[in-house]
């Protein structure tokens, strides 16, 4: 037989999310990120063990409750009129029709689609697809909430709006579980992060915790370029009057950089070379990558 | 592996679940739009070419009749294959299937109720190029067209419609079948020790080649009565076919 080898897309992978939990999933190309979401939504069944929301099969619950799902490829057909796409997916989600009406408003606005309402889906840039594509997961008001790649198209504007709108939809009994590349939006908007490679969890990050003792640090100065290495003997100079000091602490960052001071430097920035959640990625992927 | 999500509240007020009575005018839309209009398109065209041939001055005879019903002879065959060909596989194939069925909707119920609609559609489809036929041209009666496109329908479209669970292209993997069933049939009727295999293949099969025998028998006045196991076998490997279709959709994986 000729055809492509069976691929382990996720192994040994174990996960609980709670009720009211919003729980980030993130990972490098092929981690197991989109497989994970269709093994959670019954698109795909496991070869083996068992997957369960709220104690029943996927497809049992998806069929009783519904699931506010985001695809990271967005199928719509492109000749269906925006309105008419959300129309449709409301009464798929059992909404009456006085509130088919009232939620399509509510989303059309919400999302900046109303300019757009009556273009076919063809017509519509990336951007405002995927915009369509997060007002049909919400037409429900569902308990769950899948997101893949969720702010992908967004130009900066929508992607801090977006981080808005999914701050609203917190609330109690209500389950949300993101994938995305983006870290930094993972960091603003889950209570952790699940980090996958080769198919497994390999790590679970706290975003709400402290930061590790030791991190690196980027100080970007004005003037005293020279002094930075005889305060900080171990800074690398990274260009433009940029230094990086690696693993050093909190407490011998600012007497270091209060010496830089008195020594007649300039400041523009200091801050960590990369973000917790960016610190957590990098080092779970090297451990099981060297 | 293993995955466990915690959701609604237990005590929480049951939710809606999908309304697909109301879906059911978006399906009659998406057949109408799409290869229903094409499907009445096409009869007009070949009404209107029969009307435009030497039948014209031979309306209301016996041979503009056999005309007629060879229309809608093919109409019943082509009809159901044109409605069920992408029913499932284009969901499957451009991914429309991610959303609509993340919504609470069985697949099962959403997919039999196309089918059933699309079904309904294409017998008004046919009622509709029957009363043209009969008033231009004269063709057999309307019973026994309506009977043999609804028989095609559930074996015709349901062979398509579960070859469209399975793969794309069903209207080429139908035709097929059909194709193939003609050829053993036409073996059956030999005397080679390969007969026992042709027979046991003619059993498999889709009985597409008995489509003329049902156009006859019910369409041009022939004997019912003597089709009726004809029509039985007919029938029942429609139903077979329906309910294979629908034990794929509930089972089979959706690609990511």
């Amino acid at each position: 037989m000729v055809g492509r080898p069976p691929v382990r897309a996720l192994d040994e992978l174990s996960l609980q999310v709670a009720r009211g939990e919003v729980v980030g999933v993130a990972g490098p190309n092929g981690a197991g990120k989109s497989t994970l979401i269709a093994v959670l939504l019954g698109y795909l069944h496991p070869t083996s063990g068992a997957v369960q929301l709220d104690g029943v099969a996927p497809r049992r619950y998806i069929e009783r409750h519904g699931v506010g799902y985001l695809s990271e490829l967005i199928g719509i057909n492109p000749r269906w009129r925006t309105d008419r796409v959300l129309e449709r997916y409301a009464l798929l989600a059992g909404l009456s029709d006085a509130d088919v009406v009232r939620r399509v408003d509510e989303l059309m606005e919400l999302l900046g689609l109303d300019e757009h309402r009556t273009k076919p889906v063809k017509a519509l840039s990336k951007g405002n697809l995927q915009r369509l594509g997060v007002a049909q997961a919400l037409l429900g008001d569902p308990d769950l909430i899948i997101l893949d790649e969720p702010t992908h198209g967004f130009d900066p504007m929508w992607t801090l709006r977006f981080r808005r709108v999914i701050a609203d939809l917190r609330r109690p009994g209500r389950t949300m579980l993101i994938a995305s590349h983006d870290l930094a939006e993972l960091s603003a908007l889950t209570d952790r992060v699940v980090i996958l490679d080769h198919g497994r969890v390999v790590r679970t990050v706290d975003t709400a915790a402290k930061a590790p003792v030791l991190r690196d640090y980027r100080l970007t100065v004005a003037a005293g370029a020279s002094e930075v290495v005889a305060v900080f003997p171990d800074a690398r100079a990274m260009g433009d009057a940029t230094f990086e000091m690696r693993q050093i602490e909190l407490d011998a960052l600012n007497v270091g950089l209060a010496e830089f001071l008195r020594r007649g430097g300039h400041i523009v920035s200091v801050g960590p070379s990369e973000s917790l959640l960016e610190y957590h990625f990098r080092d779970a992927v090297e451990e099981l990558n060297p | 592996m293993s995955a466990v999500m915690e959701m609604a509240e237990v005590e929480a007020a049951p939710r809606p679940t999908a309304r697909l009575g109301r879906y059911a005018v978006w399906q009659l839309y998406d057949y109408g739009r799409g290869v229903g209009g094409a499907t009445v398109v096409l009869s007009g065209l070949a009404i209107t070419m029969l009307t435009m041939t030497s039948l014209w001055g031979l309306a209301h005879t016996p041979i503009a009749q056999g005309a007629t019903s060879a229309l809608l002879g093919v109409l019943g065959f082509l009809g159901p294959i044109f409605a069920c060909s992408g029913l499932v596989s284009e969901d499957r194939s451009k991914g429309y299937y991610r959303f609509l069925l993340a919504k609470p909707v069985s697949p099962v119920r959403f997919y039999a109720q196309a089918f059933l609609l699309r079904g309904a559609a294409f017998l008004g489809i046919t009622a509709a190029v029957w009363a043209a036929c009969a008033l231009l041209l004269g063709t057999g009666s309307f019973i026994g067209t309506m009977a043999y496109a609804a028989l095609c329908y559930l074996t015709v479209g349901g062979v398509t419609l579960l070859n469209s669970t399975l793969g794309r292209h069903a209207w080429l993997a139908t035709l097929l079948l059909g194709g193939a069933a003609g050829i053993v049939t036409g073996f059956t009727r030999t005397t080679s020790m390969w007969r026992p295999l042709w027979l046991a293949l003619h059993a498999v099969l889709p009985p597409f080649h008995l489509t003329s025998v049902l156009s006859q028998a019910l369409m041009r006045g022939g004997d019912v009565l003597n089709t009726a196991g004809v029509i039985a076998w007919f029938a029942g490997y429609g139903l077979l076919a329906v309910a294979a279709a629908l034990t794929v959709i509930r089972g089979r994986e959706w690609p990511l």
